[in-house]
């Protein structure tokens, strides 16, 4: 299911929702038709059987009652005949009595669901019932009269129509029985049928489980097993998976979303390589490149204060020493934006970052005609964050900013606003540019959204915003179409700081002897950093020693008793940290009188210069005030006034 | 098997939708089924008469005459229904001859669907025969209520000697007279069930050795009330004979009597001296075809094959249609005005009962409207 390179094309097939509903319905009409079917096969039957029973049941239970009671008078009548007497009035009365409680018909009554036949015998047993009541009636009269030959005549009637009563009623019963026979077999064929139905349809809903589960597995499971496997490769960061397409499903969709997420990383990574190459490269030219403008700028801040030097050649030393700082702070700048090592939130001065990223900036916007007006305040609250990410915001903020209105008639322009509104921080950047359309505004922060074409990730916006809301800020777009654009980013204010103590160590004017009676070593691979700084020491009044590398710097602290050392960090045969620690393992309290200049501040971040104490790290070209100061305080003496 | 059941079902539908495609046809030919004896031909030659006339309004009716005899068994009746239920475009049968054979017959009605209409059965177990079964008659009670009065008030009895036939019509007549003669204060003396086998003249002596009535009252038919009437009178106890609404048919009753026909009261719902105009138009129509005058069953017939003529006419020939024309008649629907009267199954029915005394071998009203 994986594969590098183009995924192939999908088929346009029904989608997820479409396949799982036509199964939920075909499942629910599987089931509903098992129903119906059951009810509608059997239902009617047993329905039908359960009518039927109760007329047949009540009809036959009221002629047998009927019959018994005639019966029972019978037998009575029989009696008087044969006793040739008709016995007491009342028990002639009683069997009157009898008789005309059973004259009460019963099987005509109108029963649906009794079939005719036997309807037809039950009637016709009931009429006969009824005659024969008549008949007994008559013989009863025949013996209260005392006819009784005529009433045993009429016995004989009597005892005839009792055998067909019996006759009807067997009759009856057969066709009941039957009746029901036949109902019974219906039932039991219909609950034959409704098996057969109930079979077919369990074998449907088989087939239509082992549908769904193919089709899970197919358009499912599948995919989401090619997915995960595909998270994992890129978890172990291969970013050249894809994974295909089968069809323009959901997870085709998913599918293609990922393809196109990993092409993103997998360009953006590839940027990130060159990016971070680019770091490397910069750090070593930064090496190469500050050495020189340390020479340089210690050179020119040695030479400026001399008296010999005229006016015209001051001038042009502090110009030369002015633009040697200039270059030095913006590659330190560079590096420091391309080698951010890891984050650490602190307090940061809001207006120092941003003007920071201007700086950095500051060439692009003169090549593009850009005039950039920083308008963020110094005495702004700080707020909290890793340097670097703000200044990545900002970076982003200001480059599409460049981006907005570069092509734009000029003038161009770039204003950086900055206020402190209800404990926040705002900063906003805005261009004169064309301003954003109203349908991309309302999703520029998602990510891959972008205005720039080819050229842009659509990730830059995205990650500022997440960056701000990192430190509970947010970045906020408030731009009208065709009147350019205004991003707005806001932190939480830190507590206030105190006012920034002047150090009293701080860079002050050159003095001269001020540091009379120390004995300092300077340790630098490079001559040209080496002899002019240990000469604009003495020229301070310190004794200057100088040392090569490590080694050479160990020799020399073997003879001199030294209060300070200035060590650069990157040199051959031993370097600033391995020195660094010999001092700290043999000699702590000299270890914690020195000061490092690196050519690459970054290289701080690197493992092992993590021992180096930070705050003693000055970047290449350092200021020769700021060097002497920083001595002065490692010794604990003071300039004199 | 289940394809069997599915092979039914298409059956069932094929044939739904051949009688859909041949309803047009059948609509123009509709049958109305006659169960009754003989002797009431005349009525259906008249109303035959009455429907050729109104020939155009409607389909073409036309009457199945299913002759039965008196008495017949239940089941000869049962059978007697299905084959009319049988017959191709019936809509309604109107039958049979009184509440047993009625009784007998409604639940094949009932089970296909057919309007049964009985003009002259009185049994109040019509009334729960089923929803296809509509009776013209005063049920039963009402005519024992009736009869009750005619005895206790007209003829001034405090005795009497019932005598019924001893299935549904009779038995129904008894109960409803002896309740009704109880509230008059008129003792029962005795209750002697008879049919036309029975023999008179024991039955009738040995229930007068129980005692001596002052009317006898029969709940049977014209045979057993006209042999009762003789008989009284050669034991030579004559009495008025006061007779439910299944005697007067003459002249079987007035043979059957004998001489004392004269005795012979009973109840009818119609009379042929009627006054109204419909029911001068109908005697008129029934002398000229039979050359006598109609009974109180012709009439009761008549109204009950015209009344579902004109059902079909009004509402089409679909029985349930039908059925539902007759539930509102009285309610939703006017009354129908037929010869014996208001027709409605309703609140608005209001029984007109007739008492006729036999004289000289007619009818003639006494009592009544």
């Amino acid at each position: 299911m994986t594969g590098i390179g183009a995924a192939p094309s999908a088929g346009r097939g029904p989608s997820l929702r479409v396949i799982f509903g036509t199964l939920s319905a075909l499942s629910i009409l599987t089931i509903s038709a098992l129903s119906l079917m059951l009810a509608a096969t059997l239902l009617p039957r047993a329905t039908e059987l359960r009518q039927h029973m109760q007329p047949v049941s009540y009809l036959f239970g009221a002629l047998r009652d009927r019959m018994q009671l005639v019966a029972a008078t019978v037998r009575d009548a029989r009696l008087m005949v044969a006793a040739e007497a008709p016995g007491d009035v009342e028990a002639l009365r009683r069997a009157r009595a009898a008789l005309a409680a059973a004259s009460s018909r019963v099987a005509v009554r109108p029963y649906g669901g009794v079939p005719f036949a036997m309807r037809a015998a039950l009637s016709r047993a009931d009429e006969d019932l009824t005659t024969l009541e008549n008949r007994v009636q008559e013989v009863i009269a025949f013996a209260e009269l005392g006819a009784f030959p005529a009433a045993r005549s009429r016995m004989r009637a009597v005892d005839s129509l009792d055998a067909a009563v019996n006759d009807d009623f067997s009759r009856a019963q057969r066709a009941g029985t039957e009746d029901l026979l036949a109902r019974q077999a219906a039932l039991d064929g219909a609950a034959r049928e409704a098996t057969w139905i109930a079979g077919i349809l369990v074998v449907v809903a088989i087939l239509l489980s082992v549908l769904t589960l193919l089709t899970l597995q197919r358009r499912i499971a599948r995919p989401l097993a090619a997915l995960s496997a595909a998270l994992d490769r890129v978890g172990t960061g291969d970013l050249t998976v894809q994974v295909r397409v089968p069809r323009q499903d959901e997870l085709g969709l998913l599918a293609e979303h990922f393809n196109a997420m990993t092409a993103v990383l997998r360009d953006r990574a590839e940027g990130q390589g060159r990016f971070a190459a680019t770091g490397e490269l910069l750090a070593g030219i930064a090496h190469e490149v500050n050495n020189p403008l340390q020479a340089i700028s210690t050179l020119a801040e040695s030479r400026v204060d001399e008296p010999e030097v005229t006016a015209a050649e001051r001038a042009d030393l502090q110009q030369i020493l002015q633009q040697a700082r200039r270059a030095g702070k913006l590659l330190n700048g560079l590096l420091h934006f391309v080698r951010p090592g890891d984050p650490e939130v602190a307090e940061q001065d809001i207006a120092d970052v941003v003007a920071r990223v201007v700086d950095l900036l500051s060439y692009q916007f003169g090549v593009d005609e850009i005039r950039v007006e920083n308008r963020v305040d110094a005495s702004l609250p700080w707020v909290r964050g890793d340097a670097a990410r703000l200044e990545q915001i900002f970076v982003n903020l200001l480059s599409n900013a460049v981006d907005a209105v570069r092509g734009a008639p000029t003038p161009r322009r770039v204003t950086v606003e900055g206020w402190e509104h209800e404990g926040r921080v705002h900063v906003a950047v805005t261009d004169n540019g064309p301003g954003i359309d109203r349908e991309v505004a309302g999703r520029i922060f998602q990510p891959f959204v972008t205005t720039k074409g080819a050229r842009g990730t659509g990730l830059g916006l995205y990650v500022s915003r997440q960056l701000a809301r990192e430190v509970d800020g947010d970045l906020q777009l408030r731009s009208t179409p065709g009147e350019g654009a205004r991003f707005v980013v806001w932190f939480p204010a830190a507590p206030r700081r105190g006012a920034i103590a002047v150090a009293e160590d701080g860079p002050t004017p050159a003095a001269t002897r001020a540091l009379a009676g120390l004995t300092i070593l300077v340790v630098d691979d490079e001559a040209s950093i080496r002899r002019p700084l240990t000469k604009y020491l003495a020229r301070l009044g310190a004794t200057a020693v100088d040392a090569a590398d490590g080694l050479a710097a160990l020799v020399q602290l073997r003879l001199l008793a030294v209060d300070a050392i200035v060590l650069d960090i990157r040199m051959p045969r031993m370097d600033g940290v391995e020195l660094y620690a010999e001092l700290r393992r043999d000699r702590p309290a000299l270890a914690e009188r020195v000061l490092f200049l690196s050519g690459d501040p970054q290289q701080m971040h690197e493992a092992r210069a993590h021992t180096l104490p930070a705050e003693r790290v000055l970047a290449k070209p350092v200021d020769l005030q700021v060097l002497a100061a920083s001595i002065r305080r490692l010794v604990g003496r003071r300039s004199p006034a | 098997m289940w394809w069997q059941g599915v092979g039914r079902s298409l059956g069932t539908l094929t044939l739904a939708a051949l009688a859909v495609a041949g309803c047009h046809s059948q609509a123009r030919s509709v049958a109305i089924g006659f169960a009754f004896t003989y002797h009431l031909q005349t009525a259906i030659a008249v109303a035959r008469e009455e429907i050729a006339l109104r020939k155009g309004q409607g389909p073409r009716i036309s009457i199945v005459y299913d002759s039965a005899v008196a008495g017949d068994p239940a089941d000869v009746e049962v059978r007697r229904a299905e084959r009319l239920a049988a017959v191709p475009g019936i809509v309604a049968v109107v039958g049979h001859s009184g509440s047993r054979a009625s009784l007998a017959a409604a639940p094949v009605y009932n089970e296909a669907g057919i309007v049964q209409v009985t003009p002259n059965s009185t049994s109040r177990l019509l009334d729960s025969a089923g929803p296809w079964t509509f009776n013209l008659a005063p049920d039963d009670s009402v005519e024992g209520v009736f009869i009750a009065a005619f005895v206790a008030e007209r003829l001034r009895a405090s005795r009497v000697t019932i005598y019924y036939e001893n299935d549904e019509y009779g038995t129904g007549l008894r109960d409803g007279a002896v309740a009704a003669l109880a509230q008059h204060g008129v003792a029962v003396l005795d209750r002697v069930p008879v049919d036309q086998t029975s023999d008179f003249r024991t039955l009738v002596a040995a229930s007068l050795t129980r005692g001596v009535p002052d009317v006898v009252v029969v709940a049977g038919r014209q045979l057993e009330t006209g042999s009762i009437a003789r008989v009284m009178r050669e034991q030579g106890v004559p009495r008025a004979v006061v007779a439910g609404d299944g005697a007067l048919v003459l002249p079987l009753l007035t043979r059957a009597a004998g001489p004392a026909a004269d005795s012979l009261y009973a109840v009818a719902f119609w009379m042929p001296d009627a006054p109204d105009s419909l029911s001068r138009a109908f005697v008129e129509r029934y002398r000229r075809a039979a050359g006598e005058l109609p009974q109180s069953a012709d009439a009761m017939s008549h109204d009950a094959l015209m009344l579902i003529a004109d059902a079909v006419r009004a509402v089409g020939p679909r029985p349930a249609a039908i059925r539902q024309y007759l539930r509102e008649l009285g309610g939703t629907r006017p009354p129908y005005e037929g010869v014996t009267g208001r027709i409605a199954f309703g609140p608005l029915a209001r029984p007109r009962l007739v008492m006729a005394h036999v004289v000289g071998g007619r009818a003639e009203r006494v009592v009544g409207p």
